[in-house]
């Protein structure tokens, strides 16, 4: 089910495809730009907080690859806040799919494929420079543990959208501040101060979407306990976005039409 | 005038109405400051001095720059996107003022709601980490000069852009361009020194530097007086630059546009 909605999505989305073409070139051009921050403040100074540049290079990888995910394949949960304030939502109740199903495929975006190869690029060129010894293992754990980022980060912004059922009118800017969030998890988490690590790494939990998987991937110390617990941080946000749809839908009252 | 003031109270109304858009922009920026923030005290921990800068003066500077692309944040090409699509340009279009003028003055307003609040916000943050030891009076004029003629140039910047929306209909993606393109050049993330020799000099010759990396050089005391005023004329130069530029593109593009029905 999934797949033939958003196959239809995509067919929709040809339509545009100068707006296409151009959405590639300006994230092209700003991921660049991203990296190059990256690249100058390393040209001046060998290492932030005991990480070099290429460890570095996997973490943003880590984040951008689980930023492409949530584009391409549920870019709908962007919408959420936006479809609660228009009463768009009334229009999924009635259809017999399951709304969270209907909710994730509301919209596709092939940014964020775009997103991922980039990823995939950095991931790449930082993994040649960082002498990890690869072996099965390591391999099952990257894929594991990409898929573990991509699912805390759908939460994240899910609840965030989400919140949108209790919050009356205005807008919600929640979801859009989870993913700003995302700039802290781009240096290592030690550099910050106890509380804020305490906020933005282990409440939003940001310290899994990169930190301990590219720690444990690169053999650093410390590392193990927190990687031991991802599937668990995993389980819960799901857990708790389900509870919240379930609890938000509860209490939805359509603004009329 | 009186027209043109009209527009600016317009312009601070709007602000104020539309302020969720601006709040989660600060957000982003104020979390983007923090991170930096954050990864330079870090650096700064085994490392006394980076290119000619101290953490005293880093300190300085990042929260200085956080106030000055703060303020006259709020891009309009957005804005003028959706008018086009829907048509709503000719209103502005047959008004009896010009049509840059209008957006100048409208964004002025609504500047000055945002620079109110990213001051007080910033101005805490910033007596709180450094004190107000080494706040000079003279600097701090030439900065407000300075800020001024740096949202010049940004309106000047902004103007462009959001011409280019008379060509593409893809609004977001000119808007996340230009404020890639200005975040990265203007000094809003790395002051300008940070960049290695050849990209450096590319910089020098962009109008960008002038939005934050000017402003901020001269309130931290970075510039000597002689370089803080030639900084600031070349400020003035660019805005002239750019106001040509614009009535150069405003003559080819309000050319193509073409509206559906009355």
């Amino acid at each position: 089910m999934y797949g033939q909605i958003q196959m239809q999505n995509m067919k929709s989305l040809a339509e545009y495809r100068t707006d296409f073409l151009m959405m590639v070139f300006f994230t092209g051009f700003s991921q660049v730009c991203n990296l190059g921050v990256l690249g100058i403040i390393y040209s001046n100074i060998p290492e932030v907080g005991g990480w070099k540049l290429w460890e570095i290079l996997l973490l943003y990888s880590f984040l951008l690859f689980s930023e492409g995910c949530i584009n391409f394949f549920f870019q709908g949960t962007w919408k959420i806040a936006e479809m609660i304030n228009l009463a768009d939502l009334d229009r999924f109740l009635v259809r017999p799919l399951p709304v969270g199903l209907q909710l994730l495929t509301a919209r596709i975006d092939f940014d964020g494929l775009n997103k991922m190869g980039i990823a995939a690029a950095v991931f790449a060129l930082g993994a040649s420079h960082c002498n990890i010894r690869w072996s099965l293992w390591k391999i099952v754990c990257l894929a594991v543990f990409l898929v573990e980022c991509c699912v805390i980060r759908v939460c994240m912004i899910w609840i965030a959208s989400c919140a949108s059922f209790w919050m009356e009118g205005g807008k919600n800017s929640l979801n859009f501040f989870a993913i700003s969030i995302g700039e802290m998890a781009k240096y290592p988490l030690i550099i910050y101060p106890p509380v804020l690590q305490g906020i933005f790494a282990y409440l939003i939990p940001y310290a899994f979407v990169s930190y301990y998987p590219v720690g444990y991937l690169l053999g650093k110390s410390g590392m193990r306990a927190g990687v031991m617990v991802m599937p668990a941080v995993c389980a819960v946000m799901t857990g708790v976005a389900v509870i919240v749809l379930k609890r938000g839908l509860g209490r939805y009252e359509s603004s009329g039409n | 005038m009186k027209k043109y003031m009209a527009y600016m109270r317009c312009g601070f109304l709007e602000g104020c109405a539309y302020r969720s858009n601006f709040i989660t922009g600060m957000l982003a920026n104020f979390i983007q400051a923090a991170v930096l923030y954050y990864v330079w005290r870090s650096i700064f921990r085994y490392q006394g001095v980076v290119n000619g800068y101290t953490w005293e003066i880093m300190r300085k500077y990042v929260f200085v720059a956080f106030l000055c692309n703060c303020s006259f944040s709020f891009g309009f090409e957005m804005n003028t996107a959706k008018r086009i699509i829907k048509g709503d340009i000719i209103l502005d279009l047959l008004k009896p003022v010009p049509y840059r003028g209008m957006l100048f003055f409208r964004m002025l307003g609504t500047a000055g709601m945002e620079f109110g609040v990213t001051l007080i916000l910033v101005g805490c943050l910033y007596l709180s980490v450094n004190g107000a030891a080494g706040i000079r009076l003279e600097r701090v004029l030439l900065f407000l000069v300075s800020l001024f003629l740096g949202m010049g140039i940004k309106f000047g910047i902004q103007y462009l852009f959001s011409l280019l929306c008379f060509y593409t209909d893809n609004s977001y993606g000119v808007t996340k361009a230009r404020e890639v393109l200005t975040n990265f050049f203007s000094g809003a993330i790395l002051p300008l020194v940070m960049f290695p020799g050849g990209l450096r000099r590319v910089v020098e010759a962009l109008p960008f530097q002038g939005i934050v990396f000017t402003p901020c050089s001269i309130f931290i005391g970075t510039f000597s007086m002689e370089e803080s005023l030639r900084g600031i004329a070349v400020q003035a130069v660019w805005i002239g630059i750019l106001w040509v530029f614009g009535v150069l593109f405003w003559k080819k593009a309000s050319g193509v546009i073409s509206l559906y029905g009355g």
